[in-house]
């Protein structure tokens, strides 16, 4: 087992690795002199455009400057980004709560929201119950986010306020810290935005994974001891029917800490995929390497968990 | 020993005409697959450990053996499709053992395989025609695809099969006729030798007499020459003119047909004459019935000395100490061969005898000496 | 004495197998074989959704090649921007729809029907583009991987670790960004650039288990070199889950493609855009001014992306059927 985790620990460190390659050669390939043009300002002369080129250390070959990345990485400096000097660090430590707030709790409401359909659906396989879930599952599967993101806010909040109910707000965000109402109020619209359409992707993963599991053989012994249904169902078959579940959620919540770009977008949340448009849109390179830093790492952590959670769930992965 | 038997081992000169096939001390080891964070592992796995055989030109040859006795591996090794570990393998006169791939592909006209399963020796996304063309196809026979498709037609005739059916899928198939379909496609070049592993365990008991009644007619009308493996030492006998007894690697015996069922001489040979079911129960209850101690050990740790010894009702411990050599023994024929110490004797009672070997006398390993 | 098959076969021969009649009548006919291709097209016939979604696409591909017939109707172009009353409100907003505009107009008094009609070609074709070099890529990519093994497996596999590691949409607007020039094929190749990692995982597991088959090492055994086996043995195996997969694969594309146009980074205005268009309607959502800014092409886009998603299903459960399919016939 340990050499297991040992193993991946280090294909993720590799992966890490290769994904940083990845986007310094990205954005050297792109026009670092632009960002030198945008932050000498619009009457620049050459030589101050120059000057700030060298000042950044953009006109140091590729090698160069991700040697000088990875030492100041080792030491946990991440750089200050081009445009304020901000750390950033301090950038990734403010946004991150955001991210978190939005990605965690949507995550929390689509597996269970979606769980529980899903189960309730395979149960009573081809009932009206069951085609009402999986029409209504397969509906919001196919709105994008940013659709009903939109739609959403023209009917909770533009549609509410107008007939005077102030429920929800538009766009904005609140730290726990200072509100946790009102850091409530400004992520419910969001959360479904987000939670909907995978709570969608979660009823028919449930749905499949319980029906496939319900038909074993060994479901069929538990029926015939003479075990209550719902015994059967939560306890026997739940059970090894989640470990699927389980394995895509840990990705799905490490994909969406990566950054909801388009729900923050819609919504003005300064998280993690609101600063990342922000420093592409400017090439603002040490704050976009932050960020994919964080993201991928969330992904790589996540799929190492994930791997170790199905180890754990099903025995015969540990047998192999 | 007597003059008889030092002619028998002596190895036939290498381009004697009646040998399509001699195999020589051919060994083939897989390495174990280790679960460590590097790769190499001491362990192998002994697949086949030393083998002599000479299979004659339009003869069929037997080899028969429990599951895991090297059989398939030591077929696959004749046709090149495993790499052998060490020894020689003469095909017709040529020395054929390290060839390349590429240098090989001649030869792959000579040599066909018939496999085992029906339903999975044929790729299921392509008709049945593709699959018999595709030697053909491989080795460029056949000028044009009509040419090609006349020949796949013959060739499907000739095992019993309605040519029209050539663009059916093998879905569309039952398994003897799949069977047939892998003889099509096993005789399209018209090879020298077929081998066929176990062509028809899959298969039930009334059609297995049919693909062998095929193989049969067909051997006589081409010229073929078979290695016929099988678990089924029935079906063996009628096919085989000789045959050979393998365990854990190792040949262990090998005669003409009707000495190895009529005067078996290796204890491993008469417990599978014994275990072969009879349909008449009267017969049956009166017959000895062999059984063997102990399970079979495994392959990567073979016993030292004679590898039956642990399960043979006669071990003693000379069998321990010296591996007995493939030889004929008791005024048998110089065809006649067999590896063992104290060889059974015609109307030796073998469920009576008592091994002299105590349990824990016997030894499955010695540490260091065989792994390699 | 053993008995059993021996003595069958001694006792007498068999007849000759019923299947070779050898008749005049037989060799005439013409026999056919039902592929699993087949099999799996009757199948998908009788799924009322899924045909119910092809006529539907079929819509949608038709109104796409017709959209320049709407704005004939119309009598508005697709990017001509209308500065009447009629189009644009004195304070210069999006009009409701009307008996002129059906679809109403939107911040530039352009016609909303007719630019959502050309929406759709750009949807339609990035999708369709993006799935097919996604899947024609990822199945190369996995078969190679696959049947080779050994370093280039490990090689592969740890690109596809990286691929699949990057947060795809960020890096789709960096490489976006970075590429600067934007057209139909940038977009394509930057959603498949994403997309063929996927696909090349699930085609390598499935070579795995192909390449143990016996008709592979019956392939070997016939002389087969290493390209044909893959092209001639192996590939055939694989088609159907590519399939399958595209049929997955169209409807992300689609909505892809909207995504990047959203964030400003797909096709360029004036090209009318479905995702181009709902981005543009943000600014008078929070307002409530101009719901139909964002509903009409927000149907389009639900609409097109349902329709696949539905066919997809049926596409799968006609490969693959199994007891669980809830709307069979």
């Amino acid at each position: 087992m340990l050499r297991f985790l040992v193993r991946r620990i280090f294909q993720g460190a590799i992966v890490m690795l290769l994904v940083t390659i990845a986007v310094f050669y990205l954005f050297f390939h792109g026009s670092p002199e632009a960002v030198a043009r945008r932050l000498a300002g619009r009457q620049a002369t050459q030589e101050l455009v120059d000057r700030i080129y060298h000042n950044l250390g953009l006109d140091q070959p590729f090698w160069v400057q991700y040697w000088h990345f990875l030492e100041r990485l080792v030491r946990g400096d991440l750089g200050t980004d081009y445009y304020n000097g901000v750390p950033v660090t301090t950038v990734l430590k403010e946004s991150v709560p955001v991210t978190a707030s939005l990605a965690l709790g949507a995550a929390v409401i689509w597996l269970i929201l979606g769980v529980s359909s899903g189960v309730y659906s395979s149960v009573r396989a081809r009932s009206l119950t069951d085609r009402a879930f999986t029409g209504i599952a397969l509906f919001f599967y196919s709105i994008p986010v940013f659709v009903l993101g939109l739609a959403l806010i023209y009917v909770f909040f533009y549609e509410l306020t107008t007939h005077g109910v102030h429920w929800f707000p538009a766009t904005g965000y609140v730290g726990i810290t200072e509100s946790p109402y009102r850091w409530f109020q400004h992520l419910v619209l969001p959360w479904l935005s987000l939670a909907l359409i995978s709570a969608a992707v979660y009823t028919r993963l449930s749905r499949t994974s319980m029906l496939e599991v319900l038909g074993e053989d060994y479901v069929r012994t538990a029926r015939a001891k003479g075990l209550s249904e719902r015994r059967v169902v939560l306890r026997h078959g739940l059970r090894s029917a989640l470990t699927p579940i389980v394995t895509q959620f840990g990705i799905d919540v490490a994909v969406a800490l990566g950054g909801a770009i388009l729900t923050e977008n819609i919504f003005g949340l300064p998280g993690l995929g609101w600063e990342s448009l922000h420093a592409i849109n400017n090439q603002d390179l040490p704050l976009i390497v932050g960020i994919v830093i964080v993201a991928a790492a969330a992904v790589v952590v996540a799929n190492i968990l994930v791997d170790m959670l199905y180890a754990v769930l099903d025995p015969r992965v540990r047998l192999h | 020993m007597s003059a008889h038997a030092m002619q028998a081992t002596t190895p036939a000169r290498t381009d004697d005409p009646d040998v399509l096939v001699r195999v020589e001390n051919v060994v083939k080891y897989f390495p174990v697959q280790s679960t460590s964070l590097f790769r190499t592992s001491r362990e192998k796995v002994h697949a086949v450990d030393g083998v002599d055989l000479e299979i004659r030109r339009g003869e069929t040859l037997g080899l028969v053996g429990e599951t895991g006795c090297g059989k398939s591996t030591l077929a696959r090794c004749i046709t090149r499709l495993y790499d052998i570990t060490s020894g020689r393998i003469t095909f017709n006169g040529t020395d054929i053992s390290n060839l390349s791939r590429r240098a090989m592909r001649p030869y792959r006209r000579d040599v066909q395989m018939i496999f085992q399963d029906p339903y999975g020796s044929l790729n299921p996304r392509r008709r049945v025609g593709s699959i018999i063309a595709d030697p053909l196809v491989i080795h460029g026979v056949g000028d044009s695809r009509l040419e090609r498709k006349r020949i796949v037609q013959e060739s499907m005739e000739l095992v019993g099969l309605n040519p029209e059916h050539y663009n059916r899928f093998p879905a569309e198939f039952s398994g003897g006729q799949r069977q047939r379909i892998g003889v099509a496609r096993a005789l399209a070049l018209r090879p020298k030798l077929i081998v066929c592993d176990e062509p028809v365990s899959a298969l039930d008991v009334s059609i297995q007499a049919q693909i062998v009644n095929l193989l049969a007619d067909l051997q006589s009308e081409l010229g073929l020459t078979y290695l016929f493996i099988a678990h089924d030492l029935s079906v063996v006998r009628h096919v085989s003119d000789r045959v050979a007894v393998m365990y854990l690697g190792k040949v262990v015996e090998i005669a003409d047909s009707g000495d190895v069922y009529n005067h078996a001489r290796h204890p491993y040979s008469r417990a599978l004459l014994s275990a072969v079911p009879l349909p008449d129960p009267n017969v049956a209850k009166q017959r000895e019935r062999i059984i063997l101690v102990g399970d079979v050990p495994s392959p990567i740790d073979p016993p030292v000395g004679c590898r039956f010894h642990p399960r043979c009702p006669k071990a003693a411990q000379r069998c321990v100490d010296e591996e007995p050599p493939l030889e004929p023994r008791l005024d048998d024929p110089p065809s006649h061969a067999a590896a063992c110490h104290f060889p059974v004797a015609d109307g030796e009672d073998l469920a009576a005898a008592r091994p002299t070997l105590s349990a824990d006398e016997r030894i499955v390993a010695e540490p260091g000496a065989l792994s390699s | 004495m053993t008995q059993g098959v021996g003595d069958a076969l001694v006792a007498g021969r068999a007849e000759a197998p019923p299947e070779f009649d050898g008749s005049v009548a037989a060799a005439s006919r013409q026999i056919v074989g039902r592929s699993p291709f087949y099999l799996a097209f009757s199948r998908l016939r009788r799924d009322r959704a899924a045909i119910i979604s092809f006529w539907v696409i079929v819509a949608i591909v038709l109104i796409a090649i017709i959209a320049p017939v709407f704005a004939t109707i119309t009598g508005h172009g697709v990017n001509h921007q209308y500065r009447g009353v009629e189009a644009l409100s004195p304070a210069g907003q999006p009009h409701a729809p009307s008996s002129k505009f059906w679809f109403g107009t939107d911040d530039q008094g352009r016609d909303i029907l007719v630019r959502v009609a050309y929406g759709a070609r750009i949807s339609l074709i990035i999708g369709i583009g993006a799935t097919a070099i996604t899947i024609i890529v990822g199945v190369l990519v996995g078969l190679i991987a696959g049947y080779f093994g050994g370093i280039v497996d490990t090689i592969i596999a740890r690109i596809v670790d990286v691929v699949l590691s990057i947060p795809y949409l960020l890096f789709a607007i960096a490489l976006v960004s970075v590429l600067g020039h934007i057209n139909l094929w940038v977009v394509m190749i930057v959603i498949a650039a994403f997309g063929w990692a996927s696909v090349g995982r699930i085609i390598r597991g499935q070579v795995l288990s192909i390449r143990e088959r016996e008709y592979i090492e019956a392939a070997r055994s016939l002389g087969a070199g290493d390209w044909r086996i893959i092209f001639h043995d192996i590939l055939p195996n694989v088609i159907a889950p590519a399939i399958v997969f595209s049929t997955l694969l169209l409807p992300v594309s689609i909505v892809a493609e909207a995504a990047l146009s959203f964030l400003g980074v797909g096709v360029q205005p004036p090209t009318a855009d479905w995702g181009q268009m709902i981005s543009a309607s943000q600014q008078y959502i929070d307002s409530g001014v101009a719901w139909w800014y964002l509903f009409f092409p927000g149907i389009a886009l639900v609409i097109t992306t349902l329709a696949f998603n539905i066919l997809g299903d049926g596409v799968r459960d006609a490969f693959d059927p199994r007891s669980d399919r809830l709307f069979a016939k």
